[in-house]
């Protein structure tokens, strides 16, 4: 419920400061209280009933502390929900545009990749702003798709397709480093998810992480060096549909996936890091950026379908 | 989780991931649309996974 007060020390933005001087003044006080009763005490009866007062005042004081670092967290995930909104509302338009984009005739446009970039650049800076705001540090979110090394000896390598806005600018030379190729296995977050050894790849603290690979890291370095990214906690949740017994069993199951039980389909991954360690919450982070991860899907879907569309046809030398 | 999975990786490594085979799914590009990829267990007699990779970068 809105009171006029309340509404005052929003406006003046004071109500986060009011409730951290509220906070002191409850520790400030539960002290002191403890103190006097340990100290001021004459007798042994009032030492006893002091140290047996002081212990319950301990203990709530631990109660209390708890309290206000659990809900805390919990307080910044509920402030984080707009952003999250925002962030699923832009896939939302993503994936419109692409079905527009799939009746090219019907519309009368046809796909534009510029704009579908802009599109999957608000929703990944809506999801970099809900990070920031669950972490209280600075978060980048980033799609990177994957591409096969055709002219080369094979194999799956890992491109950046957009990032979020606030990181893009910075983020430009690392994405395009000389046009080296990231490879797959040489990235121990993208091979483990691609391998199937897990469903996303989590790490609060990437330097003492033993085994840990990124085609970032340039050759030469090794543990106890300045660490070169400019992240040490990392998300990595891949973009994919796994087929379940759903697709075999439900009313809605096509012919075409019943063979594809516990296959997937991996479109690509969606990267979440932050510069300081332990920045996430395996609890809730993982489960938020899989929430947006699990959004892209059917966008990633129709953009297979229209890179089909547009590609140019196959010569093959005879005429059409 | 993230140490656990730095170990699997290692012990992973020498498992070799088989690539069966580079389909091209639609024809109008010479370009692959996925790659199919079957993981097998250690010893390559047990297929343990399936997984298509659909190639999304330019």
């Amino acid at each position: 419920m809105r009171t006029l007060g309340g509404e005052f020390f929003k406006r003046l933005r004071l109500v986060k400061w009011f409730d951290w001087l509220n906070q002191t003044y409850v520790v400030v006080a539960i002290l002191g209280s403890v103190w006097a009763f340990v100290w001021g005490a004459e007798t042994d009866k009032e030492l006893l009933f002091g140290i047996a007062l002081s212990t319950y005042f301990v203990v709530l004081l631990i109660v209390f502390v708890a309290t206000v670092f659990m809900y805390g967290k919990k307080a910044r995930f509920s402030e984080a929900t707009k952003c999250l909104h925002e962030a699923t509302h832009s896939a939302r338009d993503a994936f419109r545009y692409m079905m527009w984009c799939l009746n090219p005739e019907e519309v009368g446009f046809t796909f534009e990749p510029r704009h579908f970039r802009a599109e999957i650049e608000r929703c990944l800076t809506a999801t970099a702003s809900a990070f920031s705001l669950t972490t209280g540090v600075s978060c980048r979110a980033s799609i990177k798709v994957l591409a096969w090394d055709q002219a080369g000896s094979g194999g799956l390598h890992v491109r950046t397709l957009a990032r979020d806005t606030q990181s893009a600018g910075r983020a430009r030379s690392e994405d395009r480093d000389g046009g080296r190729l990231h490879r797959i296995e040489e990235n121990t977050d993208f091979w483990l998810i691609h391998r199937r050894k897990c469903s996303w790849f989590f790490s609060g603290n990437l330097p003492a992480l033993q085994h840990y690979e990124n085609s970032s890291i340039p050759l030469g370095w090794k543990p106890g060096d300045h660490w070169p990214l400019p992240y040490k906690s990392t998300i990595v949740l891949p973009i994919r549909y796994v087929y379940t017994n759903d697709d075999r069993d439900s009313l809605c199951s096509r012919e075409a996936d019943q063979g594809k039980l516990d296959e997937q389909d991996l479109y690509g991954f969606l990267a979440i890091d932050a510069g300081p360690r332990k920045a996430f919450d395996v609890r809730y982070d993982v489960e938020m950026g899989n929430a947006i991860a699990d959004a892209l899907v059917p966008i990633f879907h129709a953009y297979r379908q229209i890179r089909e569309m547009t590609k140019p046809p196959v010569n093959t030398g005879v005429p059409q | 989780m993230s140490h656990q999975s730095a170990q699997a990786k290692k012990e992973e490594k020498e498992l070799e991931i088989s690539i069966e085979e580079v389909v091209v799914e639609q024809t109008r590009d010479s370009k692959p649309d996925y790659v199919r990829v079957k993981y097998t267990d250690r010893d390559r007699k047990k297929v343990v996974g399936h997984t298509r990779v659909f190639i999304l970068a330019d």
